[in-house]
């Protein structure tokens, strides 16, 4: 088969792919995805400031690419295994875990090869989709999942028929993009919420990446954007700074960050600006605003592009070098804390500089940043773990998403790992106070298990877009309460909203709540938030702490 | 004629209880200040909690001295076959010590076995109402002071705590030191094992502090006596003896006693406490 009309194409069709046709390959399915990020962050099931799929997979990606730099005339297995250990290490979240195994399958279908041909392709994702199911406990269809099992039967069944790589793929994409359409009559929460799944639209971006590399199509062309469901501008700025973050690692010069407004900006034009000055650069953003991340020995030439094309805000240029000195100093002061007695650490995900102070102050030795939308790697997660002087190390990851990566950093340390899965800040706060350095493993994983479980947690936060989501009717900038991750009340105030979320939790009598609230908000804000709570229910006990978290106006532990 | 049965006030046992099986009670003292008082003789549990709440001053406590003892020994001894005098963990306080050269000072005809509990308010309580219901009946020097000792074993104390303020102004905090740091309102639970007090854990309310150490006490197995002392909330203290009355044989109750000042200015307003003598005979 030719493709036709005035796409380039290759005249010969190519039945095997080497080595470096798979670096291609996949470096063009990592730039796919980077031009897709905000749109699949979008795809938020609820509209908070949580676990950015667009980010995840696509930082999971950008670690496998790392991985490949260091290979010369690499066969495709060689390729293949480099750029699984790479997303291994760097999986952030759920789906970034789910994406490593995808790879981690591909890599064993294509063991041994020096090229891959259709038949070795649809081998590999056949192993790539066993792999992924592998990875998660209990697998629900019209997620991610089910977007991999189609593009394995897809490859499976052209490959008997087509021995063009780009052809196969181009039934293979073909296939995810209509099982990624399927996903929102699939599951109810896609559904209700009007989007389809996440995770499955970054899976099908990847494979689209994939197949326009082997037919030898430039992926900028503009026809390749998916389509953008109704994201709030607020939402994509919210996302800006913790993107940011995680990507101030590696390399040289000068970190440079900016966000620029102009109206008509053309978010295409600037990144391939941007990418001629600088490395590891990202700009995301629409047609009024963008965020603008990139490495540069002078960062000046970064900055003056972005004077001239609009109005600068949130500057920040960091030396990398020195960040690198700062950051070595900070290792050595931790090392130095005292260890538990008995070889015992315990590494805790922490989110706003006083919920790692209170984590802190109830035995937790290591923290790693991060939270709702700033998910850890598995590479961060395992470093810390290791850099304890600890043979036995419990982590408390305190999100849902943060869980995954967690249990590998665990699989992959030598050290005896115990993950409490915990899967909020409250959670994680319970099983540490329930913590025993002096007991034996099982008897802590047991009562720390318990301890999480018998607190509610509570959080509120803007929302991000209208929605009606399991009876909660939400406005975009209106306050969203969730109550163990499920939206319970909303409104224009604050205030009610605690109240309203607080009396749907099961209040204990003697019950106690715990405000830690969030760098927005002052201590009189809290102070009055508490008020309210006592003034609605007699006899509650109500402590207020400082939590400095983004985004979330209260996190809440209900006991 | 009997064995005796001595012990001192941070046993915390009830005046009555000793007074009917004939326990000689040696009290501690408690300092404010320039003043001083002996425990439940000079002071009532209830008067001491208001001035540790409102004296700017915190109390201490201090062991009975040398010459309280040999009283003690001197008002009994004489129609007694022997003496045994068991007291607080030698570790926490200097009654043991106190009562050991007491007992080598006085000039009596009958022997005084010295006994170090390793043990604390009821858990030092209730293992002297055993020494004294086997003295009580007959039984000779070897097989009561044998009793006494088997509170070592037999003998439990644990204390859910309010604040940690109280235990650290007291100096008594020993391994307990752990708990302390907390930013979180946290409170702490302390067992009383090896002669020390020990960190059991924390909880950040009464309800799952109270369940750990139900846990706590049912895992140390059936009983043969159950106290439960409190520093302030009585009603508290009465309906957590009723729900841990089924660790007891159906003939026995559960003791409810404040915690004397001995104890409590070291655990402060607010705390709750268990002691328990585990059952005898295949418990």
């Amino acid at each position: 088969m030719t493709a036709t009309g005035a796409r380039p194409t290759t005249t010969d069709t190519q039945d095997r792919l080497d080595g470096a046709g798979l670096v291609a390959m996949f470096t063009a399915a990592a730039a796919a995805l980077q031009r897709n990020i905000e749109p699949i962050n979008a795809l938020n099931v609820f509209p908070v400031p949580d676990g950015d799929t667009g980010t995840n997979m696509y930082l999971t990606m950008q670690s496998g690419i790392e991985d490949l730099k260091k290979l010369t005339s690499p066969t495709v297995s060689d390729v293949a295994s480099a750029f699984y250990s790479g997303t291994f290490m760097g999986a952030r979240g759920n789906s970034g875990v789910i994406l490593s195994q995808f790879f981690k399958g591909f890599s064993e279908g294509l063991d041994g090869g020096a090229v891959c041909g259709t038949d070795d392709l649809a081998r590999a994702c056949g192993l790539a989709k066993e792999h992924a199911y592998k990875s998660v406990a209990n697998p629900v269809e019209g997620t991610m999942l089910t977007v991999i099992a189609s593009v394995a039967d897809a490859t499976r069944e052209a490959a008997g028929e087509e021995h063009d790589i780009a052809t196969v793929l181009r039934i293979a994409s073909d296939r995810a993009a209509e099982t990624v359409a399927k996903t929102t009559e699939m599951l109810p929460v896609l559904q209700e919420a009007g989007v389809v799944d996440a995770g499955g639209q970054g899976l099908a971006v990847i494979i689209e990446g994939m197949r326009r590399s082997a037919a030898g199509e430039d992926i900028t062309e503009a026809d390749f954007d998916i389509q953008v469901p109704d994201i709030a501008p607020s939402a994509s700025a919210r996302v800006s700074d913790d993107f940011f973050e995680a990507h101030a690692e590696d390399e040289y010069g000068y970190c440079t960050q900016f966000v620029v407004e102009a109206e008509g900006l053309d978010v295409d034009d600037l990144r391939v600006v941007m990418n001629d000055i600088a490395g590891s650069t990202v700009v995301i953003g629409d047609g009024s605003m963008a965020m603008v991340h990139g490495h540069a020995e002078d960062p000046g030439k970064l900055i003056s592009t972005g004077i001239s094309i609009g109005a600068l805000s949130k500057v920040k240029i960091e030396n990398m070098d020195a960040q690198r000195v700062e950051f070595a100093a900070q290792r050595l002061s931790e090392e130095a804390e005292p260890e538990l007695p008995g070889g015992v650490a315990v590494v805790a995900v922490a989110w706003g500089p006083g919920i790692e102070n209170v984590l802190r102050s109830e035995g937790a030795t290591h923290l790693v940043t991060g939270g709702n939308t700033m998910n850890p790697s598995v590479r961060d997660l395992l470093e810390t773990i290791d850099r304890t002087s600890a043979d036995t190390v419990y982590v408390l990851p305190n999100n849902k998403n943060i869980v995954p990566a967690a249990k590998q950093a665990a699989e992959q340390s030598s050290k005896d790992v115990h993950v409490i899965e915990t899967v909020s800040i409250p959670q994680g706060i319970a099983a540490l106070i329930d913590f025993n350095p002096e007991a034996e493993a099982e008897e802590n994983v047991e009562g720390m298990e318990g301890a999480r479980l018998e607190v509610k947690t509570g959080e509120i936060t803007r929302a991000a877009r209208d929605a009606t989501i399991e009876g909660v009717d939400v406005r975009e900038g209106q306050f969203l309460a969730l109550l163990d991750g499920k939206p319970r009340a909303a409104g224009d105030d604050l205030n009610p909203v605690l109240v309203d979320l607080v009396g749907q939790a099961d209040l204990q009598p003697r019950g106690l709540v715990t405000l830690y609230w969030g760098d927005m908000l002052s201590s009189d804000d809290a102070a009055s938030a508490s008020q309210s709570l006592k003034a609605v229910y007699d006899g509650l006990q109500v402590d207020v702490h400082h939590g400095g978290q983004p985004h979330y106006e209260f996190i809440v532990s209900i006991e | 004629m009997p064995i005796k049965i001595i012990t001192d006030s941070t046993s915390d046992l009830p005046d009555d209880i000793a007074d009917s099986l004939g326990i000689t009670m040696v009290p501690a003292n408690v300092i404010f200040g320039q003043e001083q008082f002996k425990d439940r003789v000079e002071m009532t549990p209830a008067q001491f909690y208001q001035r540790l709440v409102d004296s700017p001053v915190h109390p201490t406590t201090s062991a009975p001295s040398i010459g309280q003892f040999v009283e003690a020994y001197e008002s009994v001894g004489s129609d007694a076959d022997g003496i045994v005098s068991v007291h607080v963990s030698a570790k926490l306080s200097a009654t043991y010590n106190a009562a050991v050269q007491a007992s080598e000072q006085v000039n009596l005809d009958c022997p005084i076995r010295v006994i170090d509990s390793e043990q604390a308010s009821m858990g030092l309580g209730l293992g002297a109402i055993a020494a004294a219901k086997s003295a009580n009946q007959g039984a000779d020097l070897e097989t009561v002071a044998n009793v006494a000792t088997s509170i070592t074993e037999r003998g439990m104390c644990v204390a859910l705590i309010d604040t940690l303020e109280y235990l650290q102004r007291g100096g008594r905090i020993g391994k307990a030191q752990a708990l302390v740091g907390s930013i979180l309102r946290v409170k702490p639970m302390i067992v009383v094992r090896d002669g020390e007090v020990q960190p059991l854990g924390k909880a950040r309310t009464y309800a799952k502090g109270l369940a750990q150490i139900e846990r706590t006490v049912r895992d140390f197995g059936p009983a043969e006596a159950l106290g439960v002392m409190y520093s302030t909330d009585e009603d508290m203290a009465r309906r957590f003896a009723e729900s841990m009355r089924d660790v007891l044989p159906d003939d026995t109750r559960p003791f409810v006693a404040p915690f004397g000042p001995g104890i409590g200015a070291h655990v402060g307003p607010g705390a709750i406490g268990i002691g328990i003598l585990k059952a005898s005979n295949g418990g």
